[in-house]
């Protein structure tokens, strides 16, 4: 049980960080907009420029996938 | 007639006859207007054509965005105008915009990459919730203008953003439910592993020293829970008490309350039991329903509430030597003369010095054609010049306006608004009065068997009957709801709205734009000459090519164009294709051309144009205001509701009859002014009617704000958005078919989700008053039976995919 006595002090610590960093978080503006970055993520992903470079790096698959455009 | 090939950019109908295409993802796509070409030539051109490939809505049509002229853009340049909304960092400027024109998240990330792609613009941020475009640039290299120019290349119109205070209050609000909402989540989870310890289920070997310590640390993390996170609950209790209602919040705050109070006895003495856990459990749960509620109803609110600009930007100023100079809106003064070319909106009531146009007050009047006027003439602001350039002296600005006094007119249509009662308030109500009751009384039977456990009794009581899940039965459902119609195109902006669906009895529609398409499209021809229809229409689309006028436009645009075009307002153009003269307009004035008798007009309703020659008529045009296509299956499932149903229109032309008789509409007014309308509907109300309004123009804005519930559709108005309960975004009619629908739904899910609350709850009490119940179980009952209510409200995320089916079957007897 001594364990507790250091256990419960570092426990209060976590939280009172956590809660200092989710106050930071909110007032920075992080929590703003929820569905603009999961969206514009994904976006990335599909992007010619983005698929191209994926392409050069795996060159076996580029053959399959030309491509429409440069 | 074939349904027309939608516009590869914007989805509109591609006017027959027009070409304009560009090559897009590797194929040649067709499009409405140069508009839409430029748009779709600028985005190619900046590598960004997978744009098409994420959006997943059609893109706003750029000529439906408001004219910013290069000059007026210009003005943003200047350091005074920049004073308000820019801010310098060193060599760097950061400023918020506020953008128009954004229909899904693909719009969020091209204008980010097209905006990074611009050596000067540091950093590029939309927030897709609000609309609000925030850019940090090199000033020196590249002026604002131009950033507002580039976002027009691509399609979207920015006007610069300032917070105002509600907004910005709003904002706060919001961080706050946010930050209380996080607290009581961090600590509760510290707070329960506190208290459990306790508890005798999972004591196996705590130290009465240690026992002590895990009550004081419980206590110390709950502190903040109950102070911080919980003060929306308790003034709520205050506010609803000083009113003498009992409400939910009066509930919550009396189980906080007395669980906390009991707690910090338990911690001093060590007698009794803790319910610190459920302290947090109601705090997490209750601000959780309460905060994903508040998100889900202001989505897109804030978007357009800023965008009361129904008057332009800048105007042109006549000097006393006859010089133009474009200045501020707020630089006008009264007596000023104005220039106003064709195109653009009138910035200040005033009289016509010079020249003479068609003045289109469709946002004004509802009238659906413009009106011709000329030197004298009254003019009003916020109305648009569609054909000549006019010289207008100003006699009204700002607050003396026409137009201001329709806004004001709203303020008070807006305060006299009827609240609709919600079905949790009223079962709050009893359930609290109950449950008060049942406590008292078994508290005194306790308190004479055995007065040492009577106070814990009750507050076991207390805890277990919180009506948690009973106050998270409307809010989740709710939520699923909005999040549902949302997808389907509909946008609840205030939160009565799918509970009042089912309240109405009454629907009041509007016309132009509305219920019919709001542009006039051609419907037929009729060759009378030599020429057949397809030389015909392509004659009449180069006389009007280069014309402003709503008619103009249902001809298209055509690769010929017609020179020395002449247009004499209210009776037609003139002017020159190849070696032939020709007019296009009313009959008379085409025959006095080639002075032929006026050949007899076909005898079906629409609007007829007549085009000749020298030598005599060619062809009659008909147009007409289309219906929407979905009209008539909106009007039947109003009607399948048993609702009455009234069409109330500022249009005094037979089209008000018509529409009406077409779609078994009950009772239709036309030529009615916005105060007429207004008190139609106050004659409804006094009848103890439930009305549910739909509409688009700032005519109609009065009678949106005053109606129960009021839908504008997404080409509408700004003003007439704001003041509306919902946005028809998708401008589908059916959509609202399917809100009816799910506004059915919703209210039995709310009354399912409240039956299994007050079930749960009625099974705990008497457990509770024979002191059976301890934390423990008190804790698993209100999971379980949270669970339960937002489980079942989570079945209302499904789109209603066999409503919709039975819907059209109703409309399927009903010509189209």
């Amino acid at each position: 049980m001594p364990a507790l006595y250091v256990m419960i002090p570092a426990a209060l610590l976590i939280v009172a960080i956590a809660v200092y960093i989710f106050f930071w978080a909110v007032d920075s503006g992080q929590y703003d907009d929820l569905d603009g970055p999961a969206h514009s993520i994904l976006f990335d992903d599909q992007d010619p420029n983005h698929t191209a470079a994926v392409d050069e790096a795996n060159p076996t698959k580029a053959d399959d996938k030309a491509p429409p455009h440069a | 007639m074939t349904t027309p090939l939608p516009c590869y950019h914007c989805a509109l109908p591609v006017p027959a006859g027009s070409r304009f295409t560009a090559v897009v993802l590797g194929e040649s796509r067709e499009f409405c207007c140069p508009g839409c070409q430029a748009v779709a030539e600028a985005i190619v051109a900046g590598g960004l054509e997978s744009y098409y490939q994420h959006r997943s809505e059609a893109s706003a049509n750029p000529e439906a965005l408001p004219v910013q002229l290069v000059d007026e853009l210009e003005l943003y340049d200047r350091a005074d105008v920049q004073q308000p909304f820019v801010r310098h960092e060193g060599e760097l400027a950061e400023t918020t915009l506020l953008m128009e024109g954004i229909s899904c998240a693909a719009c969020g990330w091209l204008i980010e990459k097209h905006l990074r792609t611009l050596p000067a613009v540091a950093e590029a941020r939309l927030n897709l919730s609000n609309h609000r475009l925030h850019v940090r640039w090199a000033d020196g290299q590249l002026p604002l203008s131009q950033i507002l120019g580039e976002l027009r290349h691509i399609g979207y119109a920015a006007h610069p953003y300032q917070a105002d205070r509600a907004s910005e209050q709003l904002a706060s609000e919001n961080r706050l439910a946010l930050r209380q909402l996080g607290v009581a989540g961090l600590l509760w989870f510290q707070a329960m592993m506190a208290t459990m310890a306790t508890w005798p289920e999972f004591n196996i070997d705590l130290s009465p020293e240690l026992h002590t310590i895990l009550r004081w640390v419980a206590l110390f993390l709950t502190t903040p829970i109950v102070f911080y996170s919980c003060a929306p609950f308790f003034k709520g209790a205050m506010r609803d008490l000083r009113t003498r209602h009992l409400t939910m919040d009066v509930s919550v705050s009396l189980a906080i309350g007395a669980a906390y109070v009991a707690g910090i006895w338990t911690s001093i003495t060590g007698v009794g039991e803790l319910y610190f856990d459920a302290v947090g459990m109601f705090a997490l749960f209750l601000l959780a329903g309460r905060y994903l509620e508040r998100r889900a109803r202001e989505r897109t609110a804030a978007a357009t509430a800023q965008l009361v600009n129904l008057l332009p930007a800048s105007c042109l100023r006549l000097d006393n030597a006859g010089q133009s100079e474009r200045i501020l809106l707020s630089e006008l003064r009264l007596g000023d003369r104005v220039l106003v070319q064709p195109g653009s909106v009138l910035p200040a009531d005033g009289k016509i010095l010079d020249g003479q146009s068609s003045i289109d007050e469709s946002v004004l009047t509802g009238e659906y054609l413009p009106q011709p006027r000329t030197k004298g003439d009254a003019v009003t602001a916020g109305t648009l010049n569609v054909e000549g350039v006019l010289t207008v002296e100003v006699q009204a600005l700002g607050q003396d306006t026409r137009l201001s006094a329709i806004v004001r007119l709203l303020d008070r249509a807006q305060a006299e608004k009827p609240r609709l009662a919600e079905i949790a308030d009223r079962a709050a109500q009893w359930f609290l009065l109950l449950s008060l009751i049942a406590a008292a009384a078994i508290g005194l039977l306790w308190w004479e068997l055995d007065s040492s456990r009577a106070f814990w009794i009750v507050l076991a009581m207390l805890v277990a009957t919180c009506p948690c899940a009973l106050s998270l039965a409307t809010p989740t459902a709710l939520t699923a709801a909005t999040g549902t119609l949302h997808k389907l195109g509909l946008l609840l902006t205030r939160g009565h709205v799918l509970e009042g669906l089912n309240q109405i009895d009454t629907v009041i529609f509007d016309k132009t734009g509305t219920l019919t398409e709001g542009r006039l499209v051609l419907r037929s021809i009729r060759p009378l000459g030599a020429l057949d229809s397809d030389q015909c229409l392509s004659l009449a689309a180069a006389l009007e090519n280069r014309s402003e006028h709503p008619i103009a436009r249902a001809f298209g645009r055509a690769p010929l164009a017609a020179e020395d075009v002449h247009s004499t307002s209210g009776l037609g153009l003139e002017g020159l294709v190849g070696e032939q003269r020709l007019r296009i307009g009313q009959a008379d004035f085409v025959c006095d051309l080639s002075g032929t008798p006026v050949p007899s007009m076909p005898k079906e309703p629409g609007q007829w144009l007549l085009l000749g020659d020298r030598q005599g008529p060619l062809a009659w045009f008909a147009l007409d205001d289309r219906l929407r296509d979905d009209a008539p299956a909106l009007l039947a499932a109003c009607k399948a509701r048993g609702w009455r149903t009234l069409l109330l229109s500022g249009d005094n032309s037979p089209m008000v009859a018509s529409v009406a008789a077409e779609l078994g509409i009950d009772e239709a007014r036309g030529g009615l002014r916005p105060d007429d309308k207004l008190q139609v509907l106050q004659q409804l109300h006094k009848d103890g009617r439930k009305v549910l309004m739909l509409g688009d123009g700032v005519n109609d804005v009065p009678v949106l704000a005053a109606a129960d519930i009021s839908v504008a559709m997404g080409s509408a108005t700004d003003l007439a958005k704001t003041s509306a309960d919902a946005v028809l975004l998708s401008n589908r009619l059916d959509a609202l078919v399917q809100a009816f629908t799910l506004a059915r739904r919703t209210r039995r899910v709310i009354i399912e989700n409240l039956l299994w609350a007050a079930l749960y709850n009625g099974l705990m009490l008497p457990f509770a008053a024979l002191g059976w119940i301890t934390p423990v179980w008190a804790a698993v009952g209100m999971s379980i039976s949270s669970l339960t209510v937002v489980l079942n409200a989570l079945r209302l995320t499904r789109l209603p995919s066999a409503p919709a089916v039975s819907a059209s079957s109703e409309t399927r007897p009903l010509p189209a």
